[in-house]
């Protein structure tokens, strides 16, 4: 994946020494903790989990999103499904048997596993940029309408060119249930997906190149920044039509329909990579 | 007395004259809404951004090929769009149409794509002006607006 690739070339090129191979090391570490041992942890056994609250949960997907990228916040994410379902079977089955049953080496061996995630996280993010260039969001608002574009913030490791044309597709692996994709135009300068329910309700996916320029109501409409697996993301509520709009990769990526916020978030977080052009 | 009035009157002139060729030159845009207006049918409204939601508008150049995109989402009453895509170049400070097209979607939703190899040279920039008409039955709204400046 390109994402990953040109993170090696990001710590090659600009990095200190001592703290490339720091970090190399840690950043190895880090993924095969988060690919195969945490989850290996959490599926053994049947014993008791530590449970984290719904908030620490989008903080840690969002610090490993911006860390190793949004497929590995995504992988976090369906590992913390797992667990809560498991979680929830067990509960019930408890419930059900009317025994208790405390399993410490278990408990013990997640406690480590998550300590040393959270550490490895800390020592990293320390002395390491974030993957995934920050985000400010510039909303020039005129009279009737505003322009969004965004100005990156942080070192030059962490920028990502702006692209003048479609070189990589994205799409999102999800879909709404009951929305089928109607529509797919594949162009030099945007991608654009369209998706229907039987109700003939529609909801959009855009991705286009970040140089281009973007117009948005402001009568009537709200406005919000939120925090996603991709940093920075706009919310805006105009009328009828949610917008979720985020940058990532050196495009704009829009979803836009009657959907839900969780739906909206939903669907940005499975965006894939489904094929570079100029290969 | 009368010798410094004339006088004064030709310096105010000479000056009047001056600062309206100035002016002149500094003049962007090349519009030509008057022809669009003559050939749009149904009645215009004075109201701007009253039914359209969102516009989108790149430009990208490369190989002597200008191509376009303007997205236009119109709300739920919007029953059509009329996009006129206008490749502009910036010729001694102005700029200058070099060809335009016009597409008609039905709906409250248009995607207009467009290229042209016209008049595209290297050492010139680049623009596309897309004037947007947004019916609701018999009546239009119009907002003009422009893609990122490409340096070619």
């Amino acid at each position: 994946m390109k994402y990953k690739e040109s993170k090696e070339e990001h710590g090659d090129v600009d990095g200190n020494d001592m703290d490339i191979s720091k970090n190399f090391k840690l950043h190895k570490a880090l993924k095969a903790l988060n690919d195969e041992d945490i989850q290996k942890l959490m599926e053994e056994g049947d014993g008791e989990e530590p449970a984290f609250s719904e908030e620490h949960n989008q903080k840690m997907q969002q610090m490993i999103g911006e860390q190793l990228g949004p497929e590995a916040a995504k992988k976090m994410q369906e590992i913390q499904k797992l667990r809560e379902a498991d979680r929830n079977d067990k509960a019930s089955n408890k419930r059900d048997s009317g025994k208790s049953h405390r399993v410490y080496p278990r408990m013990k061996k997640v406690a480590a596993a998550v300590l040393a995630f959270v550490l490895l996280f800390t020592v990293t993010m320390s002395t390491e940029a974030f993957r995934l260039p920050i985000v400010n969001f510039i909303m020039n608002v005129q009279k009737e309408f505003m322009t969004v574009n965004v100005e990156e913030s942080g070192t030059s490791e962490q920028s990502v060119e702006a692209k003048t044309t479609i070189e990589n597709v994205y799409i999102l692996e999800k879909t709404i249930e009951g929305y089928d994709l109607v529509l797919e135009d594949i162009d030099d300068v945007y991608v654009l997906r369209e998706y229907q329910n039987k109700k003939k309700d529609v909801y959009r996916f855009i991705q286009q190149v970040q140089v281009g320029n973007a117009y948005y109501d402001v009568e009537d409409a709200t406005y919000e920044t939120i925090e996603t697996i991709y940093n920075n993301a706009m919310l805006s509520k105009s009328n009828d039509i949610y917008y979720l709009v985020w940058f990532y990769d050196g495009y704009m990526f829009e979803i836009s329909g009657n959907l839900t916020v969780e739906e909206l978030v939903m669907l940005a977080e499975s965006l894939t990579l489904e094929k570079n052009l100029e290969e | 007395m009368k010798r410094k009035l004339v006088c004064l009157f030709l310096c105010m002139t000479l000056l009047l004259t001056m600062y309206s060729s100035v002016n002149a030159s500094e003049i962007e845009d090349n519009d030509e809404y008057a022809e669009e207006e003559y050939t749009m049918e149904g009645t215009p409204s004075l109201l701007r951004w009253s039914n359209v939601s969102s516009v989108k508008s790149v430009l990208s150049v490369s190989s002597g090929k200008a191509s376009s995109s303007i997205i236009v989402q119109g709300y739920s009453k919007v029953t059509t769009i009329v996009v006129y895509t206008y490749f502009q170049k910036k010729v001694n400070g102005s700029w200058v149409n070099l060809s335009y097209v016009i597409d008609t979607k039905t709906g409250n939703f248009a995607s207009v794509s467009r290229s042209t190899s016209s008049g595209i040279v290297k050492g010139y920039s680049y623009r596309v002006r897309a004037s947007i008409y947004v019916y609701t039955s018999t009546t239009y709204e119009h907002i003009t607006v422009y893609s990122n400046t490409v340096r070619y």
